[in-house]
């Protein structure tokens, strides 16, 4: 997806909301590579994540030290995740040193800690990623934006329409209300061309995979739980009108007699 | 009792399991520690290396550069061919580019101008001698003159008579065109003017005869000679109308072409009036040869006076030594009229030295000055490279260095000169290699290594345990406390101060000693106090 295609959004929302004004929204894109950073001796392979200034908006890491701020302000700003920071510095008391990367020069401004738990760790792994800001005319392979509710449904259509890529909604991502969604793509096989997710979209699904997988054990749970006292249930109602029955029968011998 | 009996299974569990976990604990417990691999703290020797890599050029480059304008005929060498000074390189032309001429009109003028110093600086000026010599200069002038004002009228007379013949043509082709369009036009307006007599005359005859039987106006012989009448009226009528329109298509013809042969008629009369006038206006002058013949015979009879005269003596000392630079004026110049004279048309281009066609400067004609060879004229070979000030003020000249990116037979590099590095002058220093050797040879890449003097240090390190952020150089130093539920591993931050270093090791002084263990390798991010395990 070019970079030029990442101000379509406002278009093909004005275009569905022609009497209405736009509010301005916040928007993210970037692509990943690789490249060698070089400091001082040492020399590391790290994945290069070119992304635009409000990345660092919309995906709110913790920050180990510093902060993006003034992130993609002057061009030669760089934003480390720990796993980084301590292969080239060995620790992260590194904001302001320079190192090269891809033969240029960058300075560290802030390094980020990745999130926790289990589907993030699955998904971020043990990475070394180094944050660089984009080009304008680079290609981009991620395009985010952050909506008022109201137009996330038309967002996700239009951003699908005008460029046939991957669209994923993240609003209610983790509600009861996803779950028959998350089901379907749990048991669904994925298509074999299937492009390379970030890691924060990867550790969404893991989390939906096992939201899903855990919802479907505890409705499992709760069935077997249920199914006995459902047959008692059910024994204590046939019970019921036996006796009832027995009682009637009773009764009218009892009139009879 | 069967309540009693589920409680006491109950608590077994239960404390199997607390158990089970008390005595796994650390290894749990372990397994999310952070995995290492550490290297001793040693003494040794630090042997630094200056590392740059760079491309080889030729050490010395001869240009040969075009001595004046030409255009090549034959190119004889290739760049990589070996040449000796004097080999043909390539095969030129120098055209005469007007210099020659320049330089001859030059003579002429020194050699006149030579020879009236001469008469002025041996006769009187009121003698009879000066006074024929002055007659033999103003008939030379006049017969100049003329030649130059026949030159002027041939050119002028040259434009009339081409601009005439091309009136002339324009004039014939006028008047073919005013033919080839009125002359059927003309044929028919005449044969319409003949049938309109024939008809007139047939008109007077039937009028006669019926002017005849005019008498008996009810006769049949009447009324034969009415209708013939009447008949001959019509043609006469129609042969009029025949006529009128044939003149008329005639007439406009004629408008149509005759002004243009009009135009073509004057303008070859106006040329032709300009060229008499031409003529009589440069009387005197129209013939080319004479006038030619008269400047000849004029600068004979000249000369024939400047021979007499020659050897008159010069009384002027300070004439004598003007007319005798004048003369040596006029040697140089024809010296170099010979020599340029010699120099023209083909000629070879040769090599000033020894050695090796490194580029040839393509183009099939080259100006005064153009750069057209460049030879190696050494075996010697250049490479250079940038480097931090600090590595270079380690080096000495005469230092070798070792090739690092391929087998290095056959080549021998030593540091022969360094330079300030233009790009970045404050912060890098330019090192000048020579490259030597049977298998040296231009645009080879390679990357170099010069070793240092080797030293010894009590604390040495890997390089890769040396660390460096913004609050210095640190290294990971491993502390291990063995308690009755195993050891237990955490890594201190121990700042250090780098000494020097190779391309392995690290000399280092800090608060470390050799029984210490640094980290190399580490699975995830350390901190200070940090508890780890050793990898498997």
């Amino acid at each position: 997806m070019d970079a030029g295609k990442t101000q379509m959004l406002a278009a093909e929302l004005q275009a569905s909301f022609p009497t209405e004004e736009i509010p301005p929204f916040v928007t993210a894109w970037g692509a990943k590579s690789s490249g060698l950073a070089v400091y001082g001796h040492r020399r590391v392979e790290a994945e290069l994540w070119s992304v635009s200034k409000d990345f660092f908006t919309l995906h709110a890491y913790s920050m180990a030290e510093g902060g993006p701020g003034t992130f993609a302000s002057t061009g030669s700003e760089a934003v480390l995740n720990e796993a980084a920071a301590f292969a080239l510095f060995g620790s992260n008391d590194c904001i302001g040193e320079a190192f090269q990367m891809n033969g240029l020069g960058w300075r560290v401004i802030a390094v980020i800690q990745e999130p926790a738990g289990a589907a993030n760790e699955a998904a971020f792994g043990a990475a070394l990623r180094i944050f660089l800001p984009i080009s304008d005319d680079a290609s981009v392979t991620f395009y985010e934006a952050l909506l008022p509710e109201y137009y996330s449904g038309y967002a996700a259509q239009s951003l699908q329409n005008a460029t046939g890529q991957i669209v994923t909604s993240s609003t209610g991502r983790f509600c009861l209300s996803r779950l028959w969604e998350a089901a379907k793509a749990f048991f669904q096989r994925p298509p074999a061309a299937q492009p390379e997710l970030p890691p924060w979209e990867q550790a969404a699904r893991l989390a939906e995979r096992k939201l899903c997988l855990s919802w479907s054990i505890a409705l499992l749970a709760a069935l077997c739980l249920l199914l006995p006292r459902l047959s008692l249930l059910g024994k204590g109602v046939k019970n019921c009108v036996g006796s009832f029955r027995a009682l009637r029968r009773g009764r009218g011998q009892k009139l009879r007699g | 009792m069967k309540q009693r009996s589920w409680a006491k299974w109950a608590l077994i569990a239960f404390f199997a399991i607390m158990g089970i976990l008390t005595f796994f604990s650390g290894t749990i417990r372990n397994m999310t520690l952070p995995q290492i691999t550490t290297q001793p703290v040693s003494s040794g020797t630090i042997t630094p290396v200056v590392a740059g890599s760079g491309m080889t050029e030729a050490a010395e480059s001869t240009e040969i550069l075009a001595s004046r304008a030409g255009s090549v005929t034959d190119l004889l060498v290739q760049p990589g061919d070996r040449v000796k000074a004097g080999d043909v390189l390539m095969r030129v032309d120098y055209p005469d580019d007007g210099s020659l001429a320049a330089k001859q009109a030059e003579l002429d003028r020194q050699q006149k101008a030579l020879a009236e110093a001469r008469l002025t600086a041996t006769m009187s000026t009121d003698s009879s001698a000066w006074t024929q010599y002055q007659m033999l200069k103003n008939n030379l002038e006049d017969a100049e003159q003329r030649q130059a004002r026949c030159q002027e009228y041939l050119g002028k007379r040259k434009s009339l008579d081409s601009q005439l013949s091309a009136a002339k043509e324009e004039l014939s082709s006028a008047q073919s065109a005013y033919h080839a369009g009125v002359d059927a036009a003309a044929q028919e307006a005449e044969a319409a003017h003949q049938a309109l007599d024939a008809a007139r005359r047939q008109q007077e005859n039937a009028q006669a005869n019926a002017s005849y039987y005019q008498e008996n106006p009810e006769s049949e012989e009447y009324l034969t000679a009415k209708a013939a009448l009447d008949e001959a009226n019509a043609a006469v009528l129609d042969c009029q109308n025949r006529c009128y329109a044939a003149d008329t298509a005639l007439e406009a013809l004629q408008a149509q072409y005759q002004p243009s042969v009009d135009a073509a008629r004057q303008k070859a009369d106006e040329l032709s009036g300009q060229i008499t006038s031409l003529e009589l206006t440069y009387a005197g002058c129209t013939d080319e040869k004479a006038c030619e013949n008269a400047v000849l015979s004029a600068k004979g009879a000249l000369s024939s006076y400047y021979e007499s005269q020659k050897n008159a003596k010069v009384q002027d000392e300070l004439e004598a030594a003007r007319l005798a630079e004048m003369e040596s004026q006029i040697e140089q110049l024809e010296q170099e009229i010979t020599e340029l004279e010699g120099s023209l048309g083909a000629a070879e281009l040769r090599a000033s030295c020894d050695g090796i066609v490194e580029t040839i400067y393509e183009a099939e004609e080259f100006e005064n000055g153009e750069k057209l060879f460049t030879l190696q004229s050494s075996d010697a070979y250049t490479l250079s490279c940038s480097v931090p000030i600090a590595d270079a003020a380690l080096l000495r000249i005469g230092a070798e260095a070792r090739i690092t990116n391929q087998s290095a037979g056959g080549v021998q590099i030593v540091l022969s000169a360094m330079e300030a590095d233009e790009t970045d002058p404050t912060n890098m220093k330019r090192l000048i290699f020579t490259v030597t050797g049977d298998n040296a040879a231009a645009n080879q890449y390679f990357s170099i290594a010069v070793a240092l003097e080797s030293t010894k240090h009590d604390l040495v390190v890997p390089n890769a345990a040396v660390y460096q952020d913004a609050k210095g150089a640190f290294v990971y130093a491993v502390e291990t406390k063995t308690t009755p539920l195993g050891s237990r591993s955490k890594v201190r931050r121990v700042d250090v101060v780098l000494l020097r270093r190779d391309d392995r090791y690290t000399a280092v002084s800090g608060d470390l000693s050799r029984e210490d263990f640094v980290v190399v390798l580490s699975s995830a991010p350390l901190e200070d106090g940090q508890a780890v395990r050793f990898g498997d």
